[in-house]
């Protein structure tokens, strides 16, 4: 459906004092998803990646007894593939010379732009939106968020693991989600920053993680300011100060979550596989029809996101 | 008596009437299709791409199969779902093995074809010219097998041989036709490909 003046006959003459337009007026402002997200190009169909887990534990060897040999586990593989992502606009020659404004037709780049910013903001964030889902796995084939991801060392792993009992909830798995999810609260965020401390590799060994970023959609900024702003204890008349704050969580509150009442911690990007795979960045392109002299412009880009590993980050959906 | 080849050639889709790029299309595959790429395709009762039945003729061909039967376990296993959702599962058509104390982690082979979950097809519109080999499915004598400058203009079904291919089938005319031969680009001769078009009466999804 080609833009034509018929259905903008507001434009066709000078004397309108402001023309309040989407892409002039409400810029995205910065993007969110490099904040938290790697960004990796990428020159195939897909790529594909692997996980491997070390070894475990040294063994006691008694005088002269012989050395344990043991072997490193190859384990799941996972691919991710780019989609194309495409939009255009026709604008017929005429509708391009008469608009006094010159909005409909040259603005064409600059909205278009402004979509390809937005959806791809939205394939990024959608790793969040859909990780307690099986839209979003990783590598053990669960949900990113799930609150049992099986460990290649299976059992072994968490009974060497110090403390994974108090955390797991089956042996040969660990948590990056609760139970039973938690609201946004100074419980739930001592419980995930335990999740973290605990952590353990696929054979059991602590990673020593510490979450960076605390994700909230914009439903829980009060609740933010409230529980990581207050000196004291939050909600206590104790004279007790408040043990979040050393752990010195940054809030980046984002508009992308659909789940107002979901929340997330994430580690620092060296410790958690959050990317973003860029084929083919968005480009715009232009050309006129021939017979009907109308100006085409479209903008495209291959992009997927996804998070092929658990250990890094953490997630629950709230009440 | 049986069709002169044993084993026939891709439909493909060969010129357009509006001298411009075919419109191609893609739906979420039934489960379970194993069907080759250049076949007609049809759309299930329940709105999965399955490989047409041959016998449903009044509004039964949804296009021409330009990927292969993904023989997916559940109906589309793994399409994106729109207007964010990348591709889901194993992004593979196959996988081996198992993962140590990972039931649900898999093995993908190195290289093995992406599976997304949908049937690329091209549509059948009258626009589309396609081709494909003709045959006879009841041919006894080599004029049964060979299209001639007559056939321009005829209706005829297809017919699927033993190895998964379609061939213009003369031996399907009347009721059973589907195609309408609109060119002999090669000539005149036994088994010869055949440029024809869909007939109106049986693209399912116009």
């Amino acid at each position: 459906m080609p833009q034509v003046r018929a259905k903008f006959p507001q434009l066709m003459q000078p004397g309108l004092r402001k023309i309040y337009f989407d892409s002039l007026d409400s810029q995205l402002k910065a993007s969110d998803y490099p904040k938290v997200f790697h960004e990796v190009d990428s020159d195939s169909e897909y790529e594909q990646e692997l996980e491997m887990a070390g070894v475990s534990i040294l063994q006691e060897k008694p005088e002269n007894a012989s050395t344990a040999y043991t072997e490193m586990k190859q384990g799941a593989s996972k691919r991710v593939e780019p989609l194309t992502y495409s939009l255009g606009i026709r604008t017929s020659k005429e509708l391009y010379d008469d608009d006094k404004y010159g909005l409909v037709g040259k603005k064409g780049p600059t909205m278009l732009a402004r979509s390809a910013a937005f959806t791809k903001e939205m394939i990024a964030w959608n790793v969040f939106n859909q990780g307690f889902t099986s839209a979003v796995t990783t590598f053990d084939g669960n949900p990113l968020f799930y609150n049992q991801h099986a460990l290649l060392g299976g059992a072994y792993a968490t009974q060497i693991a110090p403390g994974a009992a108090g955390v797991i909830s089956a042996p040969g798995t660990y948590p990056n989600r609760p139970p039973v999810d938690v609201d946004f609260s100074v419980a739930g965020l001592q419980l995930a920053t335990n999740h973290a401390s605990r952590m353990i590799d696929n054979m059991g060994f602590p990673i020593r993680l510490r979450w960076v970023n605390l994700i909230t959609p914009p439903e829980l900024r009060f609740l933010v300011r409230e529980i990581l702003g207050s000196s004291g204890k939050p909600y206590t008349a104790d004279n007790t100060i408040n043990s979040l704050l050393p752990e010195d969580y940054k809030n980046i509150e984002v508009p992308w979550l659909n789940n107002p009442s979901a929340w997330f911690l994430v580690a620092e990007k060296q410790d958690h596989a959050l990317e973003v795979i860029n084929r083919e960045a968005p480009s715009t392109d232009f050309d006129d029809d021939f017979d009907t002299d109308a100006i085409k412009q479209k903008t495209r880009m291959r992009v997927a996101a996804w998070c092929p590993r658990w250990q890094g980050v953490w997630g629950t959906q709230g009440p | 008596m049986p069709a002169n080849l044993t084993t026939h050639l891709p439909i493909l889709q060969v010129q357009n009437k509006a001298n411009t790029t075919p419109y191609t299309s893609s739906q979420p595959e039934a489960a379970g299709q194993t069907f080759l790429t250049g076949v007609p395709v049809q759309l299930n009762g329940s709105g999965y791409v399955q490989q047409w039945d041959g016998t449903t003729v009044s509004a039964g061909i949804l296009g021409v199969a330009e990927s292969f039967g993904l023989n997916l376990a559940a109906v589309g296993t793994g399409a994106p779902v729109p207007p964010f959702g990348g591709v889901t599962g194993t992004i593979a058509i196959q996988t081996y093995g198992s993962v140590v104390n990972q039931p649900l982690g898999v093995n993908i082979a190195i290289g093995t074809p992406v599976s997304d979950g949908r049937t690329l097809y091209m549509e059948p519109n009258q626009d589309n010219i396609f081709q494909a080999l003709f045959d006879n499915a009841t041919g006894s004598v080599s004029a049964d097998y060979t299209p001639v400058q007559a056939s321009i203009g005829l209706t005829y079904g297809l017919t699927k041989d033993a190895n998964g291919y379609w061939y213009v089938d003369k031996s399907k005319t009347g009721g059973s036709a589907v195609v309408q031969i609109i060119a002999l680009p090669l000539g005149s001769y036994v088994n010869a490909p055949v440029n024809f078009v869909f007939l109106t009466a049986a693209i399912q999804v116009a």
